[in-house]
């Protein structure tokens, strides 16, 4: 309910600077138009032009223009000019850095981006993100628990153009050596092969890669996007260090029989008001971050993963009704959860939250989605 | 009836007039036949036996009083050429007659004892008065005494021509002295040697030559060396060395006996039928075709003074080196020469290429180039746009190195990002094409300037199909130019 109310004062918000907003995105779109750059920035849902009309035959492939290459593919293309690529792009793209190229398109116009969406939707900043300033002049290069030994943070080189941390540490733009598809909370057109509008699709690899921050092969390669995948950078959030962490699956540190929770299979309740698991995908519905008490056999020996504390910020139950809350049930009605009522509302983890350390929910909440409430 | 046995009678005495009329006709021709038959025989019979004969019987006659000492020249009437003057006139013609004929008179009686007191007086001073008698005896002696004469013919101690040697023939032949004034004359007749060459009695030759005439040159001008080579001009071989050379004198260098253009042309007509073009080669232009044939024999095909393109260099240095660089038309090989290119006299076309714009090159580049090029965007920009047919820096024959050959047509800073503006894919040879195996270029992989069945000139696919781009970036592994970098 909290959550329900910051985002409706966050529209009241938005109401009142949409005026300046206006103003300052006319300025920008008559910049634009001033200087040699595509403009990809582009609001399928608002403006009626079919996607195919940039993207060609791409616009329906689950990749976009992010994969699926062929001889006769017209993808390249979208991002890239062989020739009169602006003056300071990079590798030919449409902006100086990486991140401000993924911008082009993924701009968080109409609040349905990436980076700026809970801004677009609230006029706030958001609470928490995975910082990208991929410049020169202070380029992201700490990782908080980055460190595997002593679990504090360790400094990695990034691919951002000064060294920074940048989208394509995470994704791979070209959908090469990714993850396996998951099903995700997130429904963009791209991904969406029953067609713009339609949500019937939620899996995708999201174009995570295997070796997240590096293609060395000294790098695990994380086929199962989960914890591990996560650990990748945050190493030091792991189990049974030295530290003492939450406790949380990963394959890594697995030591029981069976496999390791990830986040497509993870012991999630049947159902509203319902005490048995099964296994399934933590995304798409908040089954997957309740723990019944007592726990179900399927959960024996078993630790949450890091997406059923950290995900995009949500209302998901509490442990004690051994349910999810009804009325907080899982519920999106429009592509990137932009209907106010969507539950989960923002669906841009891990990129940014309203919720400090993308926690899906914060204090008490967070914690009795599968402690009970202590007694006395 | 009576009329018709008329009519008859004058039908039958008209076919008997008709009939004596043939009869005296063919008479008439059997006659002249025996005439021409007879008159035939006689020719005949008189040049092989009476002919020959008279002359050297003439001559003998006509000179006889030379032939009496001169005796080794009396064959010298047989020979098949006899020198006219010889033949028919008299040897004192040419020579003064350096013979005389010493009389010895004998004298009998008183006469003969006064002969022989003048003798024995002849140092004594009265020798004139002696002599007064004496001639008076001579006088008296016509009707005096017998005397007896005997005359003997002595050879003298000298004998002269009538003229210096150097002037006697022009004696007769003085229609040639201006020839002697001609620019190139031949050095023995210039110096009135004319018999170095010609016999001035008789020979076996034409022209009196002094030997067979295709002896007769080479005594001085030794051909040996021509001959041995491996082409030898056809006169030079059958020793026709009049068929180019006036032996006595020519306007034009090398005692020719025309100009070098019109005197080739004479048996190389196809050559002839090139002066009408618009471009002309120097040497050609200028009569001067031995620049690069040689005349009487060479090594090189046809006729070159050496071998291509070494000839050529000879004239045109700078090309030599251009042939020298590191990417070069294959001149000089087996399969190509200047002349693969060029025509060595005239053509219609400029730098005397065999064809006209691209046309040249196709010649030997029609197949792969040709049928795409020509529905290029390229077609109207000829081969040189592009290429130098010599030598090149920059392969394949490029006049500039990749990709600034492209800039004087495509806008430099929409194709490269050295020259701002814009950033474009690197089209510098810095870079490596992982596709092609060597340093990237505009061409290498992604255009074909020769044109391609696909738009912008692409290789491989249409444009913006992504095989243009996977052919070198969807190598993996690939950090460098792979997808997943």
């Amino acid at each position: 309910m909290a959550v329900l109310a910051r985002a409706m004062k966050g529209r009241r918000t938005h109401l009142i600077v949409s005026t300046r907003r206006l103003l300052i995105g006319g300025v920008l779109c008559i910049a634009m138009l001033g200087v040699v750059s595509p403009a990809h920035a582009y609001d399928e849902t608002s403006t009626g032009r079919p996607c195919a009309g940039c993207h060609g035959a791409s616009v329906n492939d689950p990749a976009g223009p992010h994969g699926g290459y062929t001889a006769t593919s017209k993808k390249c293309a979208t991002c890239h000019s062989v020739h009169e690529a602006p003056a300071d792009g990079i590798v030919l793209l449409p902006a100086a850095t990486v991140l401000a190229t993924c911008q082009t398109c993924h701009d968080g116009t109409g609040g349905k981006g990436v980076y700026g969406t809970i801004y677009a939707r609230t006029s706030q900043q958001p609470v928490a993100r995975h910082t990208m300033l991929d410049t020169a002049a202070d380029p992201i290069t700490a990782i908080p628990g980055g460190d595997g030994v002593g679990g504090g943070t360790r400094t990695a080189a990034f691919s951002g153009t000064a060294g920074g941390l940048t989208c394509s540490d995470c994704h791979s733009p070209h959908g090469s050596n990714l993850v396996d598809p998951f099903t995700g909370d997130r429904a963009r057109s791209a991904t969406d092969t029953a067609g713009l509008g339609s949500l019937s699709n939620f899996s995708s690899t999201r174009l995570l890669r295997q070796r997240p921050t590096s293609t060395d092969a000294a790098y695990a390669s994380v086929t199962k996007y989960g914890s591990d995948w996560c650990a990748a950078c945050h190493a030091g959030r792991l189990s049974w260090h030295e530290l003492y962490n939450h406790p949380v699956e990963a394959a890594t540190t697995y030591a029981g029989t069976g496999s390791a929770f990830t986040y497509e299979s993870v012991a999630r309740l049947t159902g509203v008001g319902a005490s048995t698991t099964e296994l399934g995908s933590l995304g798409r519905n908040n089954f997957g971050y309740v723990m019944p008490d007592p726990r179900t056999t399927q959960q024996s020996g078993h630790e949450p993963i890091c997406q059923q504390c950290h995900e995009d910020a949500r209302s998901v139950g509490d442990v004690t009704a051994r349910t999810v809350d009804a009325t907080e049930v899982f519920n999106i009605t429009a592509l990137d959860g932009a209907a106010a009522g969507d539950n989960p509302r923002y669906q841009v983890f891990p990129h940014e939250s309203d919720n400090d350390a993308f926690l899906i929910e914060t204090d008490n909440d967070l914690c009795l989605n599968c402690h009970k409430q202590p007694r006395g | 009836m009576g009329q018709d046995r008329d009519t008859a009678v004058e039908t039958a005495g008209g076919a008997a007039e008709e009939r004596a009329g043939s009869r005296g006709r063919g008479v008439f021709a059997v006659v002249l036949l025996v005439l021409l038959l007879l008159c035939a025989i006689t020719t005949v019979i008189q040049t092989l036996t009476l002919d020959g004969e008279d002359e050297v019987v003439r001559g003998v006659i006509e000179n006889l009083e030379c032939l009496q000492c001169h005796t080794d020249l009396i064959p010298e009437f047989d020979r098949d050429v006899v020198h006219k003057p010889f033949m028919a006139e008299q040897c004192t013609t040419c020579h003064t007659p350096h013979g005389k004929i010493e009389t010895e008179t004998t004298i009998s009686g008183a006469a003969q004892s006064i002969k022989r007191i003048r003798t024995l007086v002849e140092w004594l001073p009265v020798k004139v008065i002696v002599d007064l008698l004496s001639r008076d005896g001579a006088i008296a002696g016509d009707a005096g005494p017998p005397r007896r004469v005997t005359e003997t013919p002595v050879k003298g101690p000298t004998s002269e021509l009538v003229l210096p040697a150097t002037e006697l023939c022009m004696m007769c032949h003085g229609d040639m002295g201006a020839l002697r004034n001609a620019a190139y004359p031949h050095t023995p007749f210039a110096n009135g040697n004319c018999l170095d060459c010609h016999d001035p009695h008789a020979s076996d030759f034409a022209s009196m030559l002094t030997i067979a005439p295709e002896s007769l040159c080479v005594t001085c001008h030794p051909m040996g060396s021509e001959l041995s080579r491996a082409q030898a001009h056809a006169p030079v071989e059958g020793f026709h060395c009049t068929n180019c050379h006036d032996p006595h004198g020519s306007a034009y260098k090398g005692i020719l006996v025309d100009s070098q253009r019109d005197l080739c042309f004479t048996c190389h007509p196809s050559v002839a039928s090139l002066s009408g073009m618009a471009v002309q080669h120097g040497p050609y232009a200028n009569d001067a075709c031995t620049d690069c044939h040689e005349p009487h024999g060479s090594d090189y095909m046809p006729l070159l003074r050496a071998e291509e393109p070494r000839l050529c260099y000879g004239c045109h240095p700078e090309i030599e080196t251009d042939f020298r660089k590191v990417s070069h038309h294959p001149v000089g090989t087996v399969t190509l020469d200047c002349t693969g290119c060029h025509d060595a006299h005239a053509t219609n076309y400029a730098a005397l290429l065999h064809d006209n714009d691209n046309g040249i090159c196709y010649d030997c580049h029609a197949r792969p180039i040709q049928t795409t090029y020509d529905a290029s965007r390229h077609k109207n920009t000829p081969c040189w746009g592009c290429h130098t047919p010599h030598g090149s820096n920059w392969g394949p024959l490029l006049k500039a190195a990749q990709p600034d050959v492209c800039f004087p047509c495509h806008e430099r800073t929409s194709f490269d990002d050295a020259a701002g503006g814009h950033k474009n894919h690197p089209v510098r040879p810095v870079y490596y094409d992982v596709n092609a195996g060597s340093r990237l270029t505009c061409t290498t992989t992604c255009h074909g300037p020769h044109g391609t069945s696909h738009n912008f000139m692409l290789r491989h696919y249409d444009s913006p199909q992504d095989g243009n781009c996977l052919i070198c970036h969807a190598v993996t592994p690939g950090d460098r130019v792979g997808v997943d970098f």
